[in-house]
């Protein structure tokens, strides 16, 4: 369904925002788009509503505590969902349900029924939905430009290291024989304040199932072939939230799709003495003419300074667009009728991936994608 | 003085040759295969042709102390007869893996020797070349030896896939897992255009990682157009620590065969590659062999 807004910007309702809050700001940096109110169910938890709250306040926005009643008061359009990882697929659906276009935040769920539903909702009604994604980065875009220019030929294998040179919480091996194991939930609250909180919600996620939206996005994007099968070997190897909860931060997985290409798919929470920046995080193609060997992170830009804080970056990624460019895309689905990037069927086949790669990881079998 | 004969083509010798020049008390130089290496005192395999280990046990037989590159043992029983020939010949073995001592290999050896990267729990290879004409099973056996070698151990359990094109296997992926958790993806291809190879190899530990990556050492040459990116080679001298071990070995006269485990480790995890691709299932070590799951 297009629509044609005339000059006015879309009228987007934020559906909880408990993360840090990168989904609702990129939105609302873009001018096609503005956030009019801030809502979540009133019995969502106490630590839920402060931060729902405090983000209303930084907008001068409204914060309801009844998500039906906000879309109609203020006549949303777009519903922006960061909710706690567990409900981002009932939100979806509901805002659907009201006839509101989606963006939702990563990961689009741990479960592919959850997923069926968020597909059918939007299908139904007509809406669209974009996951949100880092396919717009200058890299990823050089990429497929040479891909998509036949400069290497017919694909043959696509692979990506997707390591987050970051810390979780204390490191593995480091609870007392009398200490209790890390709630997951509370360590995801407390992780707030440093922004290592991709995994928020009360059930414990891995690595695979948190951040590889990310690099199976690139494939989905680079390779448009489906992925029919997966092995995987997964392990909790460096933090001690990840042993208590029995979830890896360390995962590689084979890649069989279709037309024979083969890919593999190597992700992990490495600490963050493990690279100098966010991590290694790199493209490897293959095709019938030659190969393309992909830094993720370039264009960057490398600032050292006495006194500078360990923790901070000592490369600078540069002419990153990004968050524009997914809002671009967005505002161009609503009015063009295309599709968006990564749709709600494009997340679903993802969400479905990673479902049989975690499978594989337990069952040490190869394992079919539903 | 050692004198050396290098069996193997010039590709394959010149590494060894430029090692042995520079060692005092080494004389090396490469001969063909039908020569007889009379007045030579060993013979280092660098590489072989067809009837290969038949070659390899003719020299343990003539009293040549033997110094064999893994890459030429293609199986289990290659290994056999050149343990056996060079026993009743009373002659010194070495299988050696001359990846092992490539600077880049070391130095991420070393680092987890000194514990700078803790527990290692990934090891991720890619190894793309463009020689069609070298043989898929050689590629796939030294980086295996480098997993069990920078992994410490023979995996638990392998998988592995391939393509192929026109009924020749042009990219092989394999993925092992090992005890502890530790694993390891290596992919490998025969099919680049003429020219560079390239090669990466990435180890991340509990306490930190280390990136070997040419695409971290390249150089950019403009003459026009694009900017080409020329690679800054490790200038290869890798033979010369195995030159000493085994001049040091046959000077002891111990006669005890060096690299042979590691040898066979890494021939069965080849061997259970091939049968992983033609099951389509993961093998797992049953403490004999490997079993499909």
């Amino acid at each position: 369904m297009s629509q044609s807004n005339g000059d006015r910007p879309y009228r987007c309702a934020v559906l909880s925002v408990v993360k840090h809050a990168y989904v609702p700001h990129a939105v609302a940096a873009h001018p096609r788009f503005e956030l009019t109110v801030v809502t979540d169910d009133p019995h969502a938890p106490d630590w839920v509503h402060e931060r729902n709250q405090e983000f209303a306040d930084e907008y001068g926005i409204p914060y309801i505590r009844d998500v039906e009643r906000a879309i109609r008061q203020h006549d949303a359009q777009v519903a922006v969902v960061s909710s706690e990882a567990e409900r981002h697929c009932d939100l979806s659906v509901r805002a659907a349900n009201q006839g509101l276009h989606v963006i939702q935040d990563k990961p689009m769920s741990g479960s592919v029924e959850q997923c069926d539903r968020v597909v059918e909702a939007c299908e139904t009604n007509g809406v669209k939905f974009m996951l949100w994604n880092r396919n717009f980065l200058p890299a990823i875009i050089h990429a497929n430009e040479i891909i998509k220019s036949g400069q290497i030929g017919e694909l043959h294998a696509i692979h990506v290291d997707f390591y987050f040179a970051k810390d979780s919480g204390p490191p593995k091996g480091s609870r007392g024989p009398d200490d209790p194991p890390i709630n997951w939930l509370e360590r995801q609250i407390e992780a707030h304040a440093d922004g290592s909180d991709g995994g928020v919600g009360q059930a414990p996620m891995g690595e695979l199932e948190i951040e590889g939206v990310y690099p199976l996005a690139y494939i989905h994007l680079l390779a448009g072939a489906a992925i029919e099968r997966v092995y995987a070997r997964t392990t909790a190897h460096f933090h001690q939230a990840n042993v208590d909860n029995d979830v890896d931060d360390l995962a590689t997985v084979t890649l069989e799709m279709q037309g024979g290409v083969v890919g593999s798919l190597c992700i992990g929470r490495i600490g963050a003495a493990s690279h100098p920046d966010i991590g290694e995080i790199k493209i490897h193609v293959l095709g019938s003419e030659g190969g393309l060997v992909l830094s993720e992170s370039r264009p960057e830009v490398e600032v050292y300074y006495r006194g500078q804080p360990p923790a901070e970056f000592r490369r600078r990624r540069v002419a990153n667009d990004n968050d524009y460019l997914l809002m671009q895309n967005f505002a161009d689905a609503l009015e063009g009728d295309g599709p968006t990037i990564l749709d709600a069927r494009a997340g679903r086949d993802i969400c479905a991936v990673v479902e049989a790669a975690v499978r594989s990881g337990k069952s040490g079998r190869p394992e079919i994608v539903s | 003085m050692l004198r050396i004969a290098a069996l193997g083509t010039e590709t394959e010798t010149s590494p060894l040759i430029t090692s042995a020049g520079r060692m005092t008390g080494v004389e090396c130089e490469r001969i063909p295969l039908d020569r007889d290496p009379k007045g030579f005192d060993a013979v280092v395999c660098c590489g072989l042709q067809g009837d290969g280990v038949e070659t390899i046990c003719e020299q343990a037989h003539g009293g040549k102390h033997l110094l064999i590159d893994l890459a030429v043992l293609e199986t289990i029983a290659d290994v056999g007869a050149v343990v056996d020939a060079c026993r009743d010949a009373n002659v010194q073995l070495i299988i050696a893996q001359p990846s092992r001592h490539f600077p880049a290999v070391q130095t991420v050896r070393q680092s987890l020797d000194a514990s700078e990267l803790g527990a290692p729990g990934l090891l991720r290879i890619h190894r793309w070349t463009a020689d069609a004409d070298e043989r898929f099973g050689q590629l796939l056996l030294r980086e295996i030896d480098l997993a069990n070698y920078l992994l410490d151990g023979l995996p638990t359990t392998v998988y592995a896939v391939a393509r192929q094109a026109g009924g020749i296997p042009d990219l092989l992926q394999v993925h092992l897992g090992f005890n502890g958790g530790a694993m390891a993806l290596i992919d490998i291809t025969v099919r680049l255009p003429e020219g560079d190879d390239y090669y990466s190899l990435s180890l991340i530990g509990a306490r930190g990682a280390a990136y070997a990556d040419d695409h971290h050492n390249t150089q950019l040459l403009y003459r026009g157009g694009s900017a080409v990116a020329e690679r800054t080679g490790e200038n290869v001298a890798q033979w010369t620590e195995l030159l000493q071990q085994y001049a040091r070995a046959i000077e002891d006269s111990s006669l005890e065969a060096i690299g042979v485990d590691s040898a066979l480790a890494a021939l069965r995890v080849t061997t259970a590659v091939g049968r992983a691709i033609e099951l389509g299932t993961a093998m797992h070590w049953q403490g004999e062999e490997y079993e499909p799951v």
